[in-house]
């Protein structure tokens, strides 16, 4: 997970951006408590959004309360204990912990002994999300290990590959919930996952063509400069899978958080791809 | 059963113009067709469902009448078990059979095969079928309605985000208005 997906602030109201910030602080606050200190410093705005998608559908209570955050000399706001919130950090801890050690297969020599550093402190990371979640570990390895088969076999649909990402995530979004609001969050963590599979490979364009790492678009389209110029069509894949997002969280019903989860959606999903396309497109040049 | 009303979210008072147009929003939201390949359209149906009951209930306790719906579809050859088997939700049973179809240029293979692909969550591929479609059968209200409801949501967005800043609304009067008296008051 990369921290795409985050609200466009001008268009929410002042408490609904409040929210957010204590949502972001507690999820934070409750990584580092409860599962490690490591998480604080890659908290990212996806799994935010994970959070906020997972209480809105399921209905979940939240309680906030003004504490001080130790990295930070105000106090601030933030939401208490739950077990979706938990449960996130949990989820932020393990898939942070794999993602470390693919970056430690993925490089070579003195780098390699470098980046088998942050492991020392992962290991215990992980360790202790597992004993809150015992099966959260096998799932998301088993889907990560899919994700990395498709990816050395040089899978050219990137539909395929981000499937396999988008499977992990919504397992995460639907773990421990039953009936009809497992099946609306399953849909909406596929696609918030199939999302962020697409902008990371679309912002990673031109360094996995230069480093000579896989990457789905390029593999379908041929090559970084074809991409950047089919992003049209990359733009309106992922309008599809917010549309349908939004279809699937629509479907739960009563829901809170209405207008936060659907800023998000719908105008921060937009807002990211522009600003990625700005970005490659002056890289480019 | 929920209230009717209570389902439309109209109050009990509620004349008939004000109970259509709130039966007609909601029947627009949660149509079939906005639901086309999603995974969850039996979500969607129950819904769908829910709310044409709670209006013939209400038009029925109004009226002292009532009406029902029916709905028939008719279609030819080997599609039609496909198209069966997918309004029942047997997805990959329909995958298997549709590999099986000799033609596979066919506008109905394009479309069938996409919305397979829209089920499985690949939206690239899926979008692409549909066009393939629409391209080899453009008279074709069905796959055409498909497609343009791809990117559509289907719901009340709780801000204006149409982006339009162009036009001239009447806040852009009333600025007007207040900008020019204050450059009179200032020549006076």
């Amino acid at each position: 997970m990369f921290g795409y997906i985050r609200p466009v602030q001008g268009e929410l109201l002042v408490k609904e951006y409040e929210f957010y910030k204590a949502v972001y602080c507690g999820l934070c606050r409750e990584g580092g408590r409860r599962i490690s200190r490591l998480t604080r410093f890659f908290l990212n705005h996806d799994f935010v959004f994970l959070y906020i998608t997972r209480i809105a559908v399921t209905g979940e209570g939240v309680s906030a309360s003004v504490k001080r955050c130790p990295y930070n000399l105000k106090k601030r706001c933030m939401v208490g204990e739950s077990f979706s919130l938990t449960y996130t950090a949990a989820a932020f801890g393990v898939l942070l912990y794999y993602k470390i050690l693919d970056d430690v297969r993925d490089s070579k020599g003195i780098k390699r002994l470098f980046k088998r550093i942050p492991l020392v402190f992962a290991s215990p990371m992980k360790n202790r999300a597992v004993k809150l979640y015992p099966d959260l570990d096998k799932n998301v390895r088993e889907s990560l290990e899919k994700l990395s088969g498709l990816e050395s076999s040089d899978c050219s649909s990137p539909d395929l590959a981000a499937d396999a990402f988008a499977g992990l995530t919504s397992y995460i979004a639907s773990y421990g919930t039953e009936g009809k609001t497992k099946r609306v969050l399953e849909d909406c963590g596929y696609h918030i996952g199939r999302y962020v599979y697409y902008m990371d490979a679309f912002e990673d364009v031109f360094e996995d063509s230069y480093k000579k790492s896989f990457n789905p678009l390029c593999g379908y389209y041929g090559t970084p400069e074809l991409v950047l110029e089919s992003a049209d069509e990359i733009q309106t894949t992922l309008k599809d899978s917010m549309a349908a997002f939004l279809r699937a969280y629509e479907s739960a019903g009563d829901k809170s958080y209405d207008n936060l989860v659907k800023n998000i959606a719908f105008l921060g999903s937009k807002a990211a791809f522009e600003k990625s396309l700005e970005k490659l497109k002056g890289n480019h040049k | 059963m929920r209230d009717p009303y209570e389902v439309l979210g109209v109050p009990r008072g509620a004349d008939d113009d004000e109970i259509k147009k709130a039966y007609r929003a909601l029947a627009k939201k949660y149509h079939p067709d906005a639901y086309a390949g999603n995974p969850l359209s039996d979500l969607a149906a129950e819904k769908m469902k829910e709310i044409n009951e709670a209006y013939d209930e209400i038009q029925k306790s109004r009226a002292g009448g009532g009406n029902s719906r029916a709905h028939a579809a008719q279609n030819e050859g080997s599609f039609y078990r496909i198209r069966t088997l997918i309004n029942q939700g047997r997805y990959s049973e329909a995958e298997i059979y549709l590999g099986r179809v000799a033609d596979k240029t066919s506008a109905e293979y394009h479309f069938l095969t996409g919305i397979i692909y829209l089920h499985k969550g690949f939206m690239l591929e899926g979008r692409k079928h549909l066009e393939e479609a629409c391209a080899l059968e453009p008279s074709n209200m069905e796959y055409s309605a498909t497609l343009n409801n791809l990117s559509r949501a289907g719901v009340n967005m709780p801000y204006d985000v149409s982006g339009n800043t162009t036009g001239c609304s009447g806040c852009d009067i009333c600025m007007g208005l207040m900008c020019m008296d204050m450059i009179c008051g200032c020549l006076r």
